[in-house]
């Protein structure tokens, strides 16, 4: 044992301000039970405009085309984006800090590699309008096969849904 | 096609006059148009019960209920339980038995609560994990929201007694 052992501190339950004590209030306990506290989805501002996706149905599968001219014909639409409006942009994962995000695009340019993936978007003036505007974006896709299970990704020959690295 | 109807029905006390279309809900009816965000919103289906709000007296889950169901009807939502400025005694429960944390859920909590004990004001255990069966929480567990809802029946059975 390490001679100084002995010497280690351990706080006193009476020093303690918090932990084991109930005779202080949280600060926002009120706002929580009057329903007066605001979340994030409880804020509007004027003129305030609603996002939402249109993501891939397909585990893996390449983007052939995007018509957005049907959306953008619906009132109350203000805004499309498709992945031509990021060809400028970087990946938008660090492949040194995560694996799977190494190829996450803004919005997918070529390949959708998951259900999910992101590849357009709307915002118009509330909910209802975007999700109309979003179901009217048709998207033409190639389906590739997709990787389901580890093992079948280990396999000789899998396909490759991070490009340039197999196995993942 | 949307239709829009004209309703007119009684949220927290005051009446509201209202052109709504006719699949909005209650729930986006009070959120968007009210601006009474404290019912929240969760699943959207029926499943979570956070937004929960008192519907002549009854608890139902508003993003199930349409606007124009509630035409000269009475809501109530969890703003409408404080009296004067002073919490309601399940409110002050929540507080003091430490039943939230997130607090997502406790809105819909509290009126399922009130619902329970407007009308039984002296439930068993049971009674009360029955009537806050509909609403999900994720963070606190049910038991501190199951003993703050005992307290406050407690409490109010007290507030009664005294003012008699």
């Amino acid at each position: 044992m390490h001679k100084d052992c002995d010497k280690t501190y351990f706080k006193k339950p009476e020093f303690y301000r918090l932990t084991g004590e109930d005779n202080y209030v949280r600060i926002d306990a009120e706002d929580k039970v009057t329903g007066h506290g605001q979340y994030v989805g409880d804020i509007m501002f004027p003129d305030m405009l609603t996002g939402k996706m249109v993501r891939s149905p397909y585990a893996r599968a390449k983007i052939l085309s995007i018509d957005t001219s049907e959306a953008e014909k619906v009132p109350g639409v203000k805004c499309i984006l498709t992945p031509k409006d990021f060809q400028w942009a970087a990946k938008v994962g660090n492949g040194e800090f995560a694996a799977e995000f190494a190829d996450k695009e803004v919005l997918c340019k070529e390949i959708v590699r998951q259900v999910g993936d992101e590849v357009a978007a709307v915002a118009a003036v509330d909910e209802e309008t975007a999700q109309i505007a979003a179901d009217l974006i048709k998207v033409e896709y190639e389906v590739l096969p997709g990787v389901f299970d580890p093992f079948e990704a280990m396999e000789e020959g899998a396909p490759e849904v991070k490009i340039g690295r197999a196995h993942v | 096609m949307n239709h829009k109807h004209t309703i007119s029905l009684t949220v927290n006390g005051d009446q509201v006059d209202a052109i709504v279309k006719d699949n909005l809900t209650l729930l986006d009816f009070l959120r968007d148009q009210l601006f009474l965000t404290g019912t929240k919103k969760g699943c959207e289906e029926g499943e979570c019960g956070a937004c929960t709000v008192m519907l002549d007296g009854k608890p139902v889950n508003s993003c199930c209920t349409l606007a124009v169901e509630c035409d000269g009807r009475e809501v109530i939502t969890v703003e409408g339980i404080a009296k004067d400025g002073k919490l309601h005694p399940i409110q002050r429960q929540f507080i003091d038995k430490w039943a939230m944390q997130c607090g997502y859920c406790t809105p819909g909590m509290i009126m399922s609560a009130k619902a329970l004990l407007d009308t039984n004001p002296h439930p068993t255990e049971l009674e009360i994990r029955e009537a806050i069966e509909g609403n999900l929480c994720r963070c606190t567990g049910y038991a501190k929201i199951v003993e703050a809802i005992q307290a406050a029946a407690a409490e109010m059975d007290w507030e009664e007694v005294s003012h008699a």
